[in-house]
C-alpha cells in the first residue's frame, strides 16, 4: 500500500495532503502507528522532511502514545536554543594552527592550547587522561583531526 | 573582527563571531567550504562544514561515540543519504554550540544522523551541519575578507 501511494506521490498524482490521508485512512487496517512510521522513514530516507512532520502530526493524531510516532516528534522538531553564554574562550590562535599543522595530525585526537600542541591520542578518552587536570584549561582545545 | 561591533549594532543581528576554515580536514581536492568548530554535547570539538544545502547534521560515528550517552538522546534508526551513498545510522537529539572567537557562544538542541558501521570500516565524509535541523533557525553571515562567521540566535 506504502508503494502505491509513493508512486502516486512521485508522479504528482498525489499531493503531500492526500498522500498524508491517504496514510491515515489506511493505518487501521495496515499496521495502524507502523504505517505511519514505515511512510515517515520513507520521508526521511528521500529528504521529504515537510513531508515527514506531516505524517507524524496525523499519526500522533490517531495514535497519541506510540513511542516510535513520538521520537520522530523529537527528531523532527526544529532546532531549539537552549544557550547564549558569553564566550570564555578564544581557539583563534588555535584555528589558525590547525590550518596550517592539522594534515600532520590526521585521525589522531589532538590537544592544542593557544595555538602550541600540547598532546595527541588515539581517543579524546586517552588524551583527557594524559592532560590531568590541564584538560579543563581554558582555550585547551581537545579535537579531533578528520581524514576527509 | 573588525567589523563586528558594527554588525552587533542596535539590530543586535550577530552575538558572535568565528574564524572559519577555507578547507575540511585533509580532504585532497581542498575545495573551498566553510569550516567551523563546533562542540558537540558538552566536550567534544570537532570541524564541520556548514552546509545549507544538507538537510540535518552530520557526525562521524568515531567522535559520536566520545560523546557521553546522557548527553544525547537516541531517537530511532535512519537510512539517509550522503553525498549519494544510503547509508544506515542512528538519529541523535543533542545539544551543539557555535563557539564565539568573540561575543557569545550558542547552543542549540538539533537532530544529528550518526552513521553506523561494522569495526572495520570508516567514515570517509565530514562532518556537516545541516539547514533544516540547525542553520535555519539561526542568522549568519560571513565576511570572507576576514574568514569571519557571524552568527546569532534567530529571535531571543
Amino acid at each position: 500500500m506504502l508503494d502505491v501511494a509513493w508512486t502516486l506521490l512521485k508522479s504528482h498524482q498525489l499531493t503531500l495532503d492526500s498522500f498524508v490521508e491517504m496514510i491515515r485512512l489506511n493505518a487501521p487496517e495496515h499496521g495502524g502507528a507502523a504505517l505511519f512510521a514505515a511512510a515517515i522513514s520513507h520521508s526521511i530516507t528521500e529528504e521529504a522532511l515537510r513531508l515527514a512532520r506531516a505524517l507524524t502530526d496525523a499519526g500522533l493524531g490517531q495514535y497519541p502514545v506510540d513511542q516510535r510516532l513520538i521520537n520522530y516528534q523529537k527528531a523532527l522538531a526544529p532546532p531549539k536554543l537552549i544557550s547564549r553564554t558569553p564566550s570564555k574562550r578564544n581557539f583563534a590562535i588555535t584555528m589558525r594552527w590547525l590550518s596550517t599543522h592539522s594534515h600532520e595530525y590526521v585521525g589522531q585526537w589532538i590537544a592544542v592550547q593557544d595555538g602550541v600542541l600540547i598532546s595527541t591520542g588515539g581517543s579524546r578518552k586517552m588524551l583527557v587522561e594524559q592532560l590531568g587536570d590541564a584538560a579543563q584549561q581554558d582555550n585547551m582545545l581537545i579535537t579531533h583531526v578528520p581524514s576527509t | 573582527m573588525k567589523r563586528f561591533a558594527e554588525l552587533m549594532g542596535a539590530e543586535r543581528f550577530a552575538t558572535g563571531v568565528v574564524t572559519y576554515a577555507d578547507h575540511f580536514g585533509d580532504d585532497y581536492v581542498q575545495n573551498t567550504r566553510i569550516v567551523v568548530l563546533a562542540r558537540f554535547g558538552q566536550r567534544v570539538f570537532t570541524d564541520a562544514i556548514v552546509d545549507t544545502g544538507a538537510l540535518w547534521c552530520i557526525l562521524n560515528p568515531q567522535i559520536a561515540d566520545q560523546i557521553s550517552s546522557q548527553e544525547r538522546m537516541w531517537l530511532g534508526d535512519e537510512r539517509l543519504y550522503v553525498r549519494g551513498v544510503l547509508y544506515r545510522g542512528r538519529l541523535f537529539r543533542l545539544p551543539i554550540t557555535l563557539m564565539a572567537d568573540e561575543g557569545d557562544d550558542l547552543t542549540v538542541e538539533a537532530t544529528v544522523f550518526v552513521p553506523t558501521f561494522q569495526a572495520d570500516e570508516e567514515w570517509v565524509h565530514p562532518n556537516f551541519l545541516g539547514l533544516d535541523g540547525f542553520l535555519h533557525r539561526l542568522r549568519f553571515a560571513l565576511d570572507p575578507a576576514e574568514n569571519a562567521f557571524y552568527f546569532g540566535a534567530m529571535a531571543d
